[in-house]
Formats: C-alpha cells, structure tokens, sequence
C-alpha cells in the first residue's frame, strides 16, 4: 500500500508542476495537470500488472 | 541571441524584479521565491507548496542518505544525485545536513528509494522554476 501512496503523491507533485510551468490558459493548464496525473497512475499500474506477469 | 540580448538588456534596470540573474539565483536558491518576488503569488505559492511538499516527504522517508554509498561505488547514480539535489538551492543544503546525521538502517526502509527520487526530483522542479522565472523577467512568459 506504501508504494501506491508513493506513487500518487508523486504523479499529484510533478502533475502539479507541469500544469504550472504549461502555456495557456488557467483551463488548459489544469486539463495538462489532471492529463499527467492519469497518465503517471495509469501507465504505472499498467506496466506493474504486465511485469506480474512476466517469470523472472 | 535574442535571450542574451534580453538578459543585458534588463540586468541594467533598477528594479530587481525585473533582473533575470537576480530573480534566477532567487528562485533557485529558494524555492517559489522568484515568482514571488514577481508578484506571481499563485504560481509562486504553488511552486513552494509542491517543492517542500516533496523535500519534506524525501527527508522524512530516509532520501537525504540516498544514494547510501560513495562516488567510486556508483559515479553515474551519485553524480544524478548530486545534480538533482543541487536543484533545490538551500534545500540542498538542508539535504547534506541532514544526511550528516547518522541514521540506523535507514536503507533498510521501504521508502529508501522513493525518499531518493522524490528529492531529486523535487530539485529538477526547482530548475524549471527558476527558469520560468527567468523567462518571465526577460518576457519571454506572461
């Protein structure tokens, strides 16, 4: 559980600061923010499901 | 061209503010204070919150004594290491103090590596803040 709390704080943090340093408007800004922090989470579990899978 | 050009340009105004090379160094030795010093509240606070957000967390988790060996071990890893944190101006500072202190088994924790990275990448967030800033000063950002 330690490890997924990890992993949502850090894709929140660096998220965060995407969406901060991002051009545009406040909107868009937060729409690159939510994007990143699905994609961080997402992926993460993707890969973590795939790699279960793999024998080594 | 045009970036040097701006960074002269500017370094002869009064207002400090408006000097990329002070604002620069601001930022980046203190986290959020470029853009404060902008009057870009929102984005400066966000900018603090999110960096000692994560060094507190890093600390906490046992990443000060990251990497947890020398640079003859590990050059490439210890150098990374030393580049992200450097990122975190007096954060960085506070990192080396706080890795003086001996700490038992703290590798042997499950958020050795996390309290790593989270560091680390706390201080390259640092970079892109600074340099947002920067951008800022001269007017390449609104």
């Amino acid at each position: 559980m330690i490890h997924f709390i990890y992993l949502v704080l850090f894709a929140v943090f660096v998220s965060g600061a995407f969406g901060i340093f991002a051009s545009g408007t406040t909107k868009e800004r937060v729409w690159v923010a939510g994007k990143s922090f699905l994609q961080f989470v997402v992926v993460s579990l993707a890969l973590a499901w795939l790699l279960y899978f793999i024998p080594w | 061209m045009a970036t040097s050009k701006a960074l002269v340009n500017d370094s002869g105004s009064g207002n400090l503010a408006e000097n990329p090379w002070f604002v620069g160094i601001v930022a980046w030795m203190v986290p959020g204070g470029g853009h404060l010093m902008q009057r870009r509240m929102l984005r400066g606070g966000l900018v603090l919150g999110i960096f000692w957000s994560m060094f507190i967390v890093a600390v906490f988790s046992g990443g000060a004594h990251y990497p947890g060996f020398g640079f003859a071990d590990g050059p490439l890893l210890y150098l990374l290491n030393v580049f992200g944190r450097l990122g975190s101006g007096l954060g960085a500072l506070i990192s080396w103090i706080a890795a003086s202190m001996p700490a038992k088994d703290v590798a042997a924790l499950a958020t050795f590596e996390y309290g790593g990275r989270f560091l680390e990448v706390a201080g390259l967030i640092n970079f892109l803040a600074a340099i947002d800033a920067v951008d800022i000063a001269v007017g390449r950002k609104r």
